[in-house]
């Protein structure tokens, strides 16, 4: 199975799920009804209802494309040409720990916003983002996640009149 | 009262906070456009919360100043490394590279500049041309007309959709779906809030565009083993000589035309008025054949074709509230965080204003000028700027804007979950830009659907009540037959 197939058959699933979700679940329990409605399409779940189900069909004709590139034996638009290649080589060309790693320094960051503040966090999360991302000279680990996060800080709060939260640093910066 | 205006617009743009807010967009969007991986549109997201505390024209100059900036940008890594900046800049590579190569890096980079600044400015006289006029027209639309032509302007989405339109329509289905949460317009009744007050006024604009743009590539960049950067070329060579710019001027003036038309037609945007100037270029030049292999005219086609749709693409979009691609998509929601609806009615109420963003653009080209031909040595570097660095620089910048919209650390948590959500579109190969187009224009097409059903009592006739929706039903149908037709003729299994 080539990769793009796999993908676009995954891609197909995957809105035709969500689609269905959005339809009988979503829409039903979402949408609040007000009432009598005159006109259906006046309705509050009119409008959603219907791109539901054009995503629904959207999905199908994904879906099927790939199905019947699958068939026929050919490969996806993008893997034609230069870009042969088998769904193995695809998914040996990511690095797993590292995109896990900067998935779970992204939720730290965000829930460290509120206690640390925002200054701090991002000091933080700017020196791990750039350690994860292979930057070893101490010199800019030291600057620019100090510097940046601070000059924004300043920006924000003296230029556009923004209340940045400051977490710790609330005595000293507030 | 045109002089009051014209003078009260003048006060506006001559102040030292206008003046270094263009000078310093075309600046960031220069910078922005040199940088691989870093795109104009994500250039204007990231810009846009800086503007909340300026005036409206001022902070709109500044996004101005980055769109144009940028899309020059594109066309520097494109010549010296290979590595179009921006999408539009990838016919600039054709020859551009091949000229740096050659040792003629400065001479590329000279003619790109010239060429886009001419294109730029051909583009901004043919925006204040035809603006008003297009406005004063469509002060006679209804919300029937408006729902048509805003069906319409939803067939950009097939422009941008790249390869697959079925993975476009997906992404403008999510867009369309997400643009509905909150209070329902009609019955003041909650849609998709689940008790949670936040999402009472909806997913604010600024957060779902971040999203969608910056935080997938980061997190793209963080998925990745390899990297692989272009050769990169000294900027070596001598400058381009006034002589070359004449030689050139057929196709840059052309070029600019070719801009300024595609430009104005919502959804075809630069990379295709690039191409197409470029074809023209080589069709008509006396050596056709050195195309590909280093011709200055190939630079110079290519990028007046690009630059020229920059103030085109401004038409629809200060005439008629439409956007005409997904910068001016972007540019659109900052007009509406600033409190103002570009369309006609822009045109009677803020007449100043819409005078200020004329005169500001005019001043853009010179600041195009200057920035480029001071500074391209600097920009040249830019291009190395290591992606360890680039990526947490701007997540930081991305969390401080998302959080500036409405202070609210919960807009932050949409954002990462937008880009999540970006990053699996990126994965599944689904364009991220009809999800925009279809989030900004969402909400006025359900609007204007229901309005017009409201007037009518339920009728459906008042879509072709008269000869302006008929025109817009006849434009959209013709627009879906050439994009079936372009299909049609893609080879197959390249859907």
């Amino acid at each position: 199975m080539r990769a793009a197939d796999f993908s676009d058959l995954t891609v197909g699933g995957a809105t035709i799920a969500f689609a269905c979700l959005a339809l009988f679940v979503l829409v039903p329990l979402g949408v609040e009804d007000p009432g009598a409605i005159d006109i259906l399409a006046l309705g509050p779940a009119f409008w959603p209802s219907i791109v539901s189900t054009f995503m629904l069909l959207m999905g199908a004709v994904v879906g099927a494309q790939a199905l019947r590139r699958l068939r026929a034996g050919r490969a996806a638009a993008e893997t034609d040409g230069e870009d042969r290649r088998s769904l193995a080589t695809a998914l040996s060309e990511y690095a797993l720990g590292r995109w896990l790693g900067a998935l779970v320094l992204l939720a730290a960051f965000y829930a460290l916003l509120e206690p640390l503040g925002m200054i701090l966090a991002s000091m933080l999360a700017m020196v791990a983002l750039m350690v994860l991302g292979g930057e070893r000279r101490p010199a800019l680990l030291a600057i620019l996640p100090i510097g940046l996060p601070f000059a924004l800080f300043l920006f924000f709060r003296y230029a556009a009149n923004v209340v940045i939260p400051l977490g710790v640093l609330d005595p000293w910066l507030a | 009262m045109v002089w009051t205006t014209l003078q009260a617009a003048l006060e506006i743009v001559l102040t030292l906070e206008a003046v270094l807010a263009l000078f310093g967009g075309v600046v960031i969007g220069t910078l922005i456009g040199a940088i691989p991986g870093m795109t104009v549109t994500m250039g204007v997201a990231l810009t846009l919360p800086f503007t909340f505390g300026m005036h409206p024209a001022v902070g709109i100059l500044l996004l101005l100043g980055v769109y144009k900036g940028g899309v020059y940008g594109g066309s520097i890594t494109a010549i010296l490394i290979k590595t179009p900046g921006t999408p539009a800049a990838s016919c600039t590579v054709l020859d551009g590279y091949p000229m740096s190569r050659n040792g003629e890096a400065r001479k590329a980079l000279d003619i790109a500049l010239y060429a886009s600044c001419f294109a730029d400015f051909i583009s901004n006289v043919s925006l204040i041309l035809f603006a008003g006029v297009l406005a004063s027209f469509a002060l006679r639309f209804g919300p029937p007309e408006y729902f048509t032509l805003i069906v319409f302007s939803l067939t950009i989405i097939a422009g941008i959709a790249g390869d697959n339109m079925a993975k476009g329509m997906i992404s403008a289905g999510i867009g369309l779906l997400l643009a509905t949460m909150g209070l329902d317009l009609v019955y003041g009744t909650n849609r998709f809030v689940f008790g949670e007050v936040e999402l009472m006024a909806g997913l604010n604009f600024i957060p779902v565009l971040i999203g969608l743009f910056a935080l997938p590539e980061i997190i793209n960049y963080y998925a990745k083993r390899f990297e692989e950067r272009g050769d990169i070329q000294a900027l070596a060579g001598g400058h381009a000589t006034f002589a070359e710019f004449r030689r050139c001027f057929k196709s840059i003036f052309r070029g600019s035309v070719i801009g300024v038309v595609l430009g104005a037609i919502p959804g075809i945007g630069g990379a295709p008025s690039a191409f197409l100037s470029y074809s023209e270029a080589q069709r008509t030049s006396k050596n056709p054949e050195n195309f590909g292999k280093g011709e200055i005219e190939g630079v110079a086609a290519s990028e007046a074709g690009n630059n020229g749709t920059c103030g085109a693409t401004l038409i629809p979009l200060l005439a008629l509230g439409v956007p005409g691609d997904i910068v001016t998509a972007v540019i659109l929601g900052a007009f509406m965080i600033h409190g103002l609806q570009p369309g006609p009615l822009l045109f009677e109420d803020n007449l100043d204003l819409i005078y200020s963003l004329f005169i500001g653009i005019m001043i853009s080209s010179v600041f195009l000028f200057i920035v480029g031909k001071s500074a391209i040595r600097v920009f040249s570097r830019v291009a190395l700027l290591p992606n360890q660095i680039l990526f947490p620089v701007v997540l930081v910048l991305c969390v401080y804007g998302g959080y500036a919209v409405n202070n609210n650390l919960f807009d932050i948590l949409v954002m990462m979950l937008i880009g999540l959500l970006g990053f699996a579109m990126l994965r599944g190969n689904i364009p991220a830009a009809p999800f925009l187009i279809a989030y900004v224009l969402g909400p006025l097409l359900e609007d204007n659907f229901r309005q017009s059903l409201l007037l009518s009592h339920g009728g459906l006739d008042i879509f072709v009540r008269n000869e302006i929706c008929m025109i817009f039903w006849a434009l959209t149908a013709l627009a879906l037959f050439l994009i079936v037709r372009r299909q049609r003729k893609l080879p197959k299994g390249a859907e």
